[in-house]
């Protein structure tokens, strides 16, 4: 395997790539998980939501909209400039799309910790006499290790599985990565390519390997910050005259990361009455014909916030029980858990996809169930990763409590863990829920009769759809 | 709780709702062919033979040919019939003895080098790649001649196509002229020309429409289709010769071969072809009505660069290789 040198240098431009993009986000996650929970930055909630929206981009769709924007030839940022000053095709273009929608899962890790987050530990730093600026990096930021390393290992492997954005920006950019090789691998249609794929994929399962025991690692040397019973709200930092200054950059980063790749999509495809929303093999007529003349469609969306749906679900129950028995329990072998799941998601969807149609061919292929097992699979991760930070900042005492005022285990989890569990779990639902929506990778491999999805609806509208796949 | 109880429910209601109707025979069509086109054939073949029931599974070439792979690896192939482009495949599944060896009625008038001697497959339409420009971007009078004529520095930044490491009907012309002018065609075309080979068919008329790459290498079905909606995209019949591609169909070697032989037949019948023509694809029996806008079959096959036996035999022993020194010429 390593005797390929362009599998060398896949390898060391996925390393290189996924780490900038992990260390990019967590650079710009941090600051404004901070600036939306510790200030008194005003109209938060909004943010909070307009700050996440870049996740409901399908990648592919944001890779086409900063290609249209940024291409050295005809892209609009640099024909207004008059020359090419900007070529998305490169290195930092790469990591930029990247970036711009995967500091979504460094910011959602953050913000629900920093929630939860016992404030006075910060507010006895700052009545002690230590500036805002000594307090966040003293006090917060290692306070908060945990999620951030959560939120950096999910947008680093999502980076090394990710497709889509690699093979669109990349190829031209002559960035070769492990997914490309390993796409090639597999579009070959040999056993053998489908095993050289299943190989290569295999690397990048060893990637999730090393990222969550470096975790553990670095969770054992230090404690997080634990939710005791005194919880209070924390005492706001003013901003004062950084207000004005704080609502330009982040509006501007806003404006960056959503804004201006989805007018750029528009534009192209209103002001040429054939944009981009025919860049495909189909007529807009065609197109109508698919959607209007079969019923495939109604069934489609069905299909799609139902499976949606039921796997956000099933994953978010299963990782409040999975994430008890890692961070609350001393069973055995606990630690697993978090490694196990942390496989699938590493790996590009077709691999996984590929997986499975050989292990359940004979009883499960094209059911619903094939196609919810994937998802949970590969998405379980986002779930547990999420919990597990939500559990660590519990501090047992809390339960202890209860058990001691004689609550019996069920009622103290459900009055105590809970409760204080929610955002956490809705934040991993979310995190969950909104990819598989448009999901096509594994989609396509896996679909039987009458299971069609939004994915595999608009396949014809596009050549690669996946969002951490 | 209660909403994971009704969803579960729910969900087993529309399992057992889909696995009830188990009375008609289930046939398995693996293929490439556009959404629209199963939409067209399926009520059709469902009229001709009402004691089945159709079952499609639609994705790329390469997607089809995965998910049999994986079925083969598993242990059994679930489909009856393969209908999707990637020729090289077809000769590979027909070396492992997968597929079943049958001459459709009505096959007999496609030209050889598109079936295989034994009858494993045979190609039931014909795509084909041409050059494809933007007339807002490049004029009537400079537009493109040749695909040869795409490595001059006139063309530099301007052209893009499709991947041979991605899309089947791209790596069929690379390989097509790669025989005609060496790798070193590659070469100038990527270091001289700054050429973009990315992606499938779609991409290259996204890059043709957005002006991004106003000329490309693309099959000319996906620029027929937008003949209404996008008349600045125009197609040009290369002078070195279009590359015909084969869209084969194939019997899965299964216990229902005299049933899929039928099915095979229908395919080449007037229904069958009819819908390939619909589908912007020339018909593999060329007496029946070519597609809409399109030239002529003959004018194509006059200067079409030719398939036979050694070419498929090289392509086939040297697929690997060419990928990967295709791969280092890109990156």
């Amino acid at each position: 395997m390593f005797e390929n040198t362009s599998t060398l240098i896949a390898l060391k431009n996925t390393l290189t790539v996924s780490t900038t993009v992990a260390m990019l986000s967590t650079l710009l996650a941090v600051p404004l998980a901070w600036l939306l929970t510790r200030t008194d930055f005003s109209k938060k909630e909004v943010w909070r939501s307009r700050l996440c929206l870049p996740y409901m981009i399908p990648s592919y769709i944001s890779a086409i909209g900063w290609i249209l924007l940024a291409n050295p030839q005809s892209g609009f940022l640099n024909k207004i400039a008059g020359h090419a000053w900007i070529n998305i095709y490169s290195f930092w273009g790469l990591v930029w799309v990247e970036v711009s929608f995967l500091f979504t899962f460094v910011l959602l890790t953050c913000l629900t910790s920093l929630e939860k987050m016992d404030p006075t530990f910060e507010e006895a730093a700052r009545v002690s006499g230590a500036s805002p600026r000594k307090v966040f990096f003293s006090i917060t930021i290692p306070l908060l290790k945990n999620s951030i390393f959560s939120g950096f290992i999910l947008s680093f492997l999502a980076t090394a599985a990710s497709f889509g954005v690699p093979a669109l920006i990349g190829n031209p950019g002559r960035v070769l990565v492990l997914t490309t090789q390993i796409y090639t691998y597999q579009k070959m249609g040999t056993q053998n390519g489908i095993y050289l794929a299943l190989q290569l994929s295999s690397l990048l399962a060893s990637f999730a390997i090393l990222l969550t025991f470096a975790s553990f690692y670095l969770n054992k040397k230090t404690a997080s910050a634990e939710l005791t019973g005194k919880s209070q709200k924390p005492s706001l930092i003013e901003l004062g005259k950084f207000q004005i200054l704080a609502k330009v950059l982040v509006s501007f980063f806003w404006f960056l990361v959503f804004i201006l790749p989805l007018t750029a999509i528009g534009i192209s495809a209103f002001s040429e009455v054939q944009g981009i929303i025919s860049f495909n093999n189909l007529s807009l007529n065609n197109f109508y014909r698919v959607f209007f003349e079969t019923n495939e469609t109604a069934r489609s969306v069905y299909n799609s916030f139902l499976t949606a749906a039921v796997t956000a679900t099933i994953c978010a129950l299963l990782a409040i029980i999975l994430a008890f028995i890692q961070v609350k329990t001393k069973i055995k072998g606990r630690g697993l858990i978090e490694i196990i799941s942390s496989i699938p998601y590493a790996l590009p969807g077709t691999s996984l996809a590929i997986v499975l149609l050989i292990l359940f061919n004979q009883s499960l292929a094209g059911t619903i169930f094939l196609i919810l097992l994937a998802y949970t699979l590969k998405y379980f991760s986002l779930s547990l990763k999420t919990s597990l930070d939500g559990f660590r900042q519990v501090d047992s005492t809390l339960v202890e409590a209860a058990r001691m005022s004689g609550a019996n285990f069920l009622k103290s989890f459900k009055d105590i863990y809970l409760p204080l569990l929610i955002p956490s779990i809705i934040a991993g639902w979310f995190l969950t829920f909104t990819p598989l929506i448009s999901e096509l990778t594994m989609t396509q491999l896996l679909t039987g009769p009458g299971l069609e999805t939004i994915g595999t609806l608009i396949f014809q509208l596009q050549e690669y759809s996946d969002i951490t796949s | 709780m209660r909403i994971r109880k009704v969803l579960f429910l729910s969900l087993v209601a529309l399992l057992t709702a889909c696995t009830s109707k188990k009375d008609k025979q289930e046939v398995w069509i693996y293929t490439s062919l556009y959404k629209d086109t199963i939409a067209d054939i399926q009520p059709k073949l469902e009229k001709q033979f009402p004691d089945f029931k159709f079952n499609f599974f639609q994705a790329g070439s390469e997607e089809v040919a995965a998910k049999v792979t994986a079925e083969n690896i598993a242990g059994k192939i679930k489909a009856d019939l393969l209908i999707s482009s990637d020729r090289f495949w077809y000769e590979d599944m027909a070396r492992q003895n997968k597929l079943h060896n049958y001459k459709p009625i009505g096959s007999e008038s496609v030209d050889e080098f598109y079936k295989h001697k034994d009858g494993f497959y045979t190609t039931v339409s014909y795509p084909v790649m041409v050059i494809a420009y933007n007339k807002d971007a490049v004029a009537e009078k400079d537009k493109p001649k040749s695909f040869k004529e795409l490595s001059e520095p006139k063309w530099k930044s301007k052209v893009s196509s499709g991947s041979p490491l991605s899309s089947g009907t791209a790596f069929t012309t690379m390989a097509f002229l790669k025989r005609s002018y060496g790798i070193e065609f590659f070469k100038n075309l990527r270091t001289k020309n700054d050429f973009i080979a990315e992606g499938g068919n779609s991409g290259v008329i996204r890059r043709l429409q957005s002006k991004e790459r106003p000329v490309g290498i693309v099959l000319l079905e996906n620029v027929l289709r937008l003949t209404e909606s996008d008349p600045r995209i125009q197609y040009i019949i290369p002078e070195d010769g279009a590359v015909i591609q084969s869209n084969v169909l194939a019997l899965v070697k299964n216990e229902n071969s005299e049933r899929n032989q039928k099915i095979a037949d229908w395919f080449f019948a007037q229904e069958g072809q009819t819908a390939m023509s619909k589908s912007f694809m020339y018909p593999a029996v060329t007496t029946f009505e070519k597609p809409k806008g399109a030239p002529d079959f003959s004018e194509i096959k006059k200067s079409a660069k030719l398939w036979d036996h050694d070419f498929i035999e090289n392509t086939l022993k040297n697929r690997e290789s060419f990928k990967e020194e295709f791969t280092k010429i890109m990156f």
